[in-house]
């Protein structure tokens, strides 16, 4: 029978062993996994014996991704020479006690689990896990022995804020699901696995706050999560085209953050979070499209404050948008409607220059976002030196030489500086390209383009949704509570409600008796 | 099923009344009743008022939106012939308030630029609404009527501070003739009647018996805006000169001027009254597709946009061949057609509904079932 067994297993491709349960001949189970990690010079298989009878053993692990001193400390040494201390019946042994005895009273880690195929061995090796396989048993024991080298927790480039929390999300997916339960200290708070990528069989989590998240948002993010059948996940960004209602637009239905209170603060308005292994940005759904000009410090700070940052946002989104076109609109269609004077000092610096002013903006612009973009590609150190230097440089030499006139200078910087005061990333990306959109139609039918193009991203926006959530709300459908905490910061003693999402049962967020738990 | 708001509906019938009003209405009042051409606007409520009542009725007593009501009132034969009429109606008033915007612009805004192109622009915007469905597009009516509203109570408040003088009113309320008195209501009354929209949209609301405090709040809305905007222009240009005027409320915009340095708004100004007119020609693109498909009995409404698009166009451009045979058509024939398309024919149906007893379902919940397949 063994004969067969072995003679079956050497048949088998790699491809079918994974799916080969666990052999009680533990030269079947070496050479099996051998040829599954062929060519895996970073596996380790320590063979041993231990145990007054010479039992076989096999550790086997990743070099690198374990703590080579709990192996050594906890797994190995206790089997070889502790075994001994440990009264097992040898009548028994065969039965399984010594399974059972290694597993409860020799192997000292936190975290044990029984495993029965090659698969499983395979997928916890590469989790960072250390096997444990004894002859004569057909299973085997996975050790949480995980530990390798990673980037400490630190404030996030791209979300700096002055007030709250500086902490950011890291690449470790539990170290990121630990700050958030840090922070929402509720068994309410789940964090559902799943693991994606045929090839990479990346761990992804899907968090929310039972209670608060919609039952039905949460069912179909998980169906959605479940349909992914793709070789590998390799940051949560890639998981955002699988998910989204909406494919084919550039308005994006996700949000994305480093911050771990930005996340919680979502997670208590109903909202679920998705976090990758690997990735330190975790998405956030259903996200409208006016959540984009909220900031996570607006609640940290006092509310009035809060409020004037918001609108001055929310005027620096528009600038940011439409500036260019409606200068060009302005100098090429409507000039009356600026002062003389004014028009007059402007026509005087355009004096000599030999393009109109749409080929002005566009070349600007084309220039700005170059330079934006080698700003972020070069090395760090300089990268802001190079983006300002080049901006300086060539600005004042496009000016000297007649190329560009000073005005349109100074409306492409005004432009640049209040595309960075919106606070989400992807946003600013809507805004970038829409704006080669508007400079295009104003310098066709001036005004009249600018509210053609503005009317056709309305229809758009107005179409799209995010997991069910309309885009546009809580401007469109209109909710005037809602609204008050889009356009201003409302202050917290009046925030009753959270923001509704459908489905949602508890809609209540402060009880104005006051209470919270005493301890 | 498709679900709206109060506050969606009450956006989608200001809009379609509203924006072609705003420019035009007061004009053709002060043509009329000179210094009291507000006071038109005012009466307004009392007709409107009556108008409300027998939408509101006809409503309550119909079990299915315009145009299914059609039949359900008149009879299956009776029913297709009047709704066939009234997809010519809408297919008419899409090309009439497009080839008004168009002439608008065309001599007041940029008179090098063809025609067509406006044309081409705007059909683009209202057949691409009209393809993502109702209930898109009542999300965009309620961002362009905040928008409007507060930029045109803005003009509004803003041309009372452009050296009005209150003597351009004198003398109060003295009426010369009560037969231009009445014909200048009736001409804005016919705005009002545009407020049929309710009997497609109230059926999509959570519950029909709101669909009276709406049109209230839209006729309201409608007073106030233009009853300010004719008080201003009268004001501010005086009857007599504002009667010279094509368009008194655009001049009333251009002469606005803030702190001596922002001066002439009429750019902006045209551009959301752009909004505004792609708002309402799209409603009436909405309803012509939506009574051809109940005429000859189609499974899907959208897709007739784009064909019915180019006829648009066609009849745009051909059914004036200048700005004083549009006038004709916008004082003599589109009034009558309002009145009896919009007026008569609710008025048979309330006739017809007065000895009908209610419908047993009158949530269009229950009713679901029965609703045509593309509207959910």
């Amino acid at each position: 029978m063994r004969y067969i067994n072995k003679k079956n297993l050497s048949l088998l491709t790699s491809h079918e062993l994974i799916n080969h349960p666990i052999s009680s001949d533990i030269e079947e189970n070496i050479s099996g996994l051998k040829k599954i990690l062929f060519n895996c010079s970073d596996a380790v298989f320590r063979e041993f014996t231990f145990g007054s009878r010479g039992h076989k053993g096999l550790v086997l692990y990743f070099d690198g991704l374990t703590d080579r001193r709990e192996i050594e400390e906890n797994i190995i040494k206790p089997l070889i020479l502790e075994i001994g201390m440990v009264n097992i019946d040898p009548g028994l042994e065969d039965q399984g006690h010594l399974f059972l005895k290694i597993k409860n009273s020799i192997v000292a880690v936190a975290e044990v689990k029984e495993l029965s195929t090659l698969g499983e061995i395979v997928h916890h090796i590469s989790s960072g896990d250390t096997i444990l396989i004894i002859d004569g048993y057909d299973r085997a024991l996975s050790a949480g022995t995980r530990s390798w080298q990673t980037r400490s927790i630190q404030t996030p480039d791209n979300e700096v804020v002055i007030f709250g929390p500086k902490e950011g999300f890291s690449e470790t997916l539990r170290f990121n699901t630990a700050l958030l339960r840090r922070r929402i200290k509720s068994s309410n708070f789940k964090i559902e696995a799943f693991i994606l990528g045929r090839v990479t069989k990346t761990d992804v989590v899907l968090c929310y706050v039972e209670g608060i998240a919609p039952p039905g948002l949460v069912e179909e993010v998980k169906a959605r999560l479940k349909r992914i059948d793709v070789d590998g996940i390799l940051d949560s960004a890639m998981l955002e085209e699988f998910i989204v209602d909406h494919k084919n637009t550039i308005f994006s239905q996700v949000e994305h953050t480093e911050k771990p209170d930005r996340v919680a603060a979502h997670l208590l308005e109903g909202r679920v979070g998705i976090m990758v292994d690997g990735s330190p940005m975790a998405i956030i759904m259903p996200i409208s499209f006016p959540q984009f000009w909220l900031s996570p410090e607006d609640y940290y700070n006092n509310y009035i404050p809060a409020s004037l940052f918001r609108m001055l946002r929310f005027v620096a989104f528009w600038i940011s948008l439409l500036l260019p076109s409606l200068y060009v609109a302005v100098i090429t269609f409507h000039h009356e409607m600026i002062p003389t004077a004014l028009y007059l000092t402007i026509a005087a610096t355009r004096q000599g220059v030999p393009f109109p002013a749409f080929i002005e903006a566009i070349l600007l612009e084309i220039t700005f976002e170059l330079l934006r973009e080698a700003g972020l590609r070069l090395p760090r150190a300089v990268g802001p030196a190079v983006s300002i230097v080049g901006a300086l440089i060539i600005g004042d030499a496009a000016v000297r030489a007649g190329l560009v006139s000073t005005p349109m200078v100074v409306i492409v910087a005004a432009t640049g500086i209040a595309s960075f005061v919106t606070p989400a990333y992807n946003a600013g990306i809507i805004n970038r390209i829409a704006r080669f959109g508007f400079l295009a139609a104003s310098s066709v039918l001036g005004f009249l383009g600018i509210m053609i193009v503005l009317i056709l991203m309305l229809t758009r926006m107005a179409s799209l949704s995010s997991l069910g959530l309309p885009y546009l709300s809580p401007l469109a459908p209109a909710n005037l509570e809602q609204m008050t905490d889009v356009v201003v910061r409302r202050p917290w003693f009046s925030n009753l409600h959270r923001p509704y999402l459908e489905g949602m049962q508890n809609y209540v967020r402060q009880n104005r008796q006051g209470g919270g738990e005493k301890h | 099923m498709l679900r709206l708001s109060n506050f969606q509906v009450y956006c989608m019938l200001l809009l379609f009344c509203a924006p072609i009003a705003f420019l035009q209405v007061g004009k053709y009042a002060i043509d009329l009743l000179l210094n009291n051409a507000y006071l038109a606007v005012v009466a307004t409520i009392i007709p409107g008022i009556l108008i409300i009542y027998i939408f509101h009725y006809i409503i309550q007593k119909s079990t299915f939106p315009f145009p299914f009501m059609l039949e359900e009132h008149l009879g299956p034969k009776a029913g297709k012939i009047i709704g066939f009429l009234y997809s010519l109606i809408f297919l008419f008033f899409t090309s009439f308030s497009l080839r008004l915007f168009i002439d608008f612009i065309e001599t007041n805004v940029l008179p090098q630029t063809p025609i067509t192109i406006f044309l081409g622009l705007l059909l683009l915007c209202s057949c691409l609404a009209v393809k993502t469905g109702l209930g898109n597009f009542a999300r965009m009516c309620e961002v362009i009527v905040i928008l409007g509203l507060s930029f045109a109570f803005t003009i509004a408040f803003l041309s009372f501070f452009q050296h009005p003088d209150i003597k351009n009113l004198l003398p109060f309320a003295y009426i010369n003739s009560l037969e231009s008195f009445f014909r200048a209501v009736f001409m804005l009354t016919s705005e009002i009647l545009k407020l049929t929209a309710i009997l497609f949209l109230a059926f999509f609301i959570p519950d029909k018996k709101a669909s009276f405090s709406i049109m209230i709040k839209v006729l309201f809305t409608f007073i106030t805006l233009i009853s300010s905007i004719t008080i201003a222009t009268i004001m501010v240009l005086g009857a007599h000169a504002a009667k010279l005027f094509t368009f008194p409320t655009f001049i009333v915009v251009r002469i606005i001027n803030i702190a001596d340095f922002i001066t002439n708004l009429d750019a902006i100004f045209i551009g959301l009254w752009v909004i505004g007119i792609f708002g309402s020609s799209t409603l009436f693109l909405f309803l012509f597709c939506i009574t051809t498909s109940f005429v000859f009995n189609l499974q899907e409404y959208r897709f007739l946009a784009s064909p019915s698009s180019l006829i648009i166009a066609v009849l745009a451009l051909q059914m004036a061949s200048n700005i004083l045979e549009l006038n004709i058509i916008i004082v003599h024939i589109a009034p009558v057609l309002l009145f009896i398309f919009f007026f008569l024919i609710p008025l048979l149906l309330f006739f017809i509904t007065w000895k009908k007893p209610y419908p047993s379902s009158s949530s269009p919940l229950e009713i679901k079932d029965h609703f045509p397949t593309y509207l959910n």
